[in-house]
């Protein structure tokens, strides 16, 4: 019962979070349909650039979560204490999602901008790679349904395939890539970058994105410990329910 | 296909992967929810655990 209060609290931040990342969103799709029209005249800008300001901030939220996924792993391989491992777990489906979500705007916007759907450069391929790793790490944890053991391999996963996170963003400066480097501000020189407007929407977009990904995290630590909840109560249910019979079988008839 | 409706597409996409993942997250809370229900109520402790 004294949880109450706390539970209630927590469940109206959450709510509140969940209002701010879908208000945000609404505003970035403001924005970036009726304000972030510098470009729009530009080759290769207008409706087609506009892929960008979703684009790029699932990417970021991909790097954020596989960053949720390394410190929590580390810090569960340190303390064994399961809350390290559920936020590393949901931090790691999260990933997967935004980084799903890169691989497949990014192509639609290379078929008509480079005129093929895919490129083997360094940026792609190490996306891909980083991809792959974290479906392997959420394959890995459906193997074993004991959640020490799973948590402890699924850790070393997770740190390892950090590893490839600074390798897909400085992949453009270290390699030649047809992969364009990161937004810049705009550079009146040679008309590059992007204007007030475009820095604008793109900024509103990445802050909606970010609380998106700390309203989904929460969301999912939650179900992950009522999960846990609801397993203890079931095995207690069981054992209380074996007792129960054992010793209505082993109560002696009265007046025998 | 024009520019904007490549734009269309793409940004279908995103809208179906954020709601159909926030459409599974809902879908696990409940059956969680349903699960905690068909509980028995009360239920005693194994004096293991006690």
């Amino acid at each position: 019962m004294a949880a109450q209060p706390s539970t209630s609290r927590s469940s109206r931040n959450l709510r509140v979070l969940g209002v701010a990342a879908w208000g945000l969103l609404g505003l970035s799709l403001i924005f970036i349909f009726f304000v972030a029209r510098e470009a729009d005249d530009y080759p290769g800008g207008g409706p087609l650039q506009r892929i960008f300001y979703f684009h790029v901030p699932s990417a970021w939220v991909a790097y954020l979560a596989f960053a949720v996924v390394f410190i929590s792993s580390i810090a569960y391989l340190r303390t064994a204490e399961r809350r390290w491992d559920l936020l590393a777990h949901g931090s790691a489906e999260i990933g997967v999602l935004f980084t799903s979500l890169v691989l497949i705007t990014g192509p639609i916007w290379a078929r008509p901008a480079w005129g093929t759907w895919w490129q083997w450069d360094a940026r792609l391929t190490s996306t891909l790679i980083l991809w792959l790793t974290y479906l392997g790490y959420l394959f890995l944890r459906s193997l074993t349904r004991d959640p020490a053991r799973s948590g402890r391999l699924a850790a070393v996963v997770g740190i390892v395939g950090f590893l490839d996170v600074p390798i897909v963003h400085f992949s453009v400066r270290w390699w030649r890539t047809l992969h364009p480097s990161g937004p810049t501000p705009a550079d009146p020189t040679n008309s590059s970058g992007l204007g007030a407007g475009e820095l604008l929407a793109f900024f509103t977009a990445l802050i909606a994105f970010t609380l998106l990904f700390a309203w989904f995290l929460a969301m999912r630590v939650r179900i992950g410990r009522l999960a846990d909840e609801v397993d203890r109560l079931e095995i207690d249910a069981g054992r209380a329910s074996r007792v129960l019979t054992t010793e209505a079988t082993e109560v002696p008839v009265a007046g025998t | 296909m024009s520019g904007f409706g490549w734009m269309l597409v793409a940004f279908g996409c995103v809208g179906a992967g954020i709601a159909g993942y926030l459409f599974s997250l809902v879908v696990r809370e409940r059956r969680l929810e349903n699960r905690l229900k068909a509980l028995p109520l009360n239920t005693p402790r194994h004096p293991a655990d006690s």
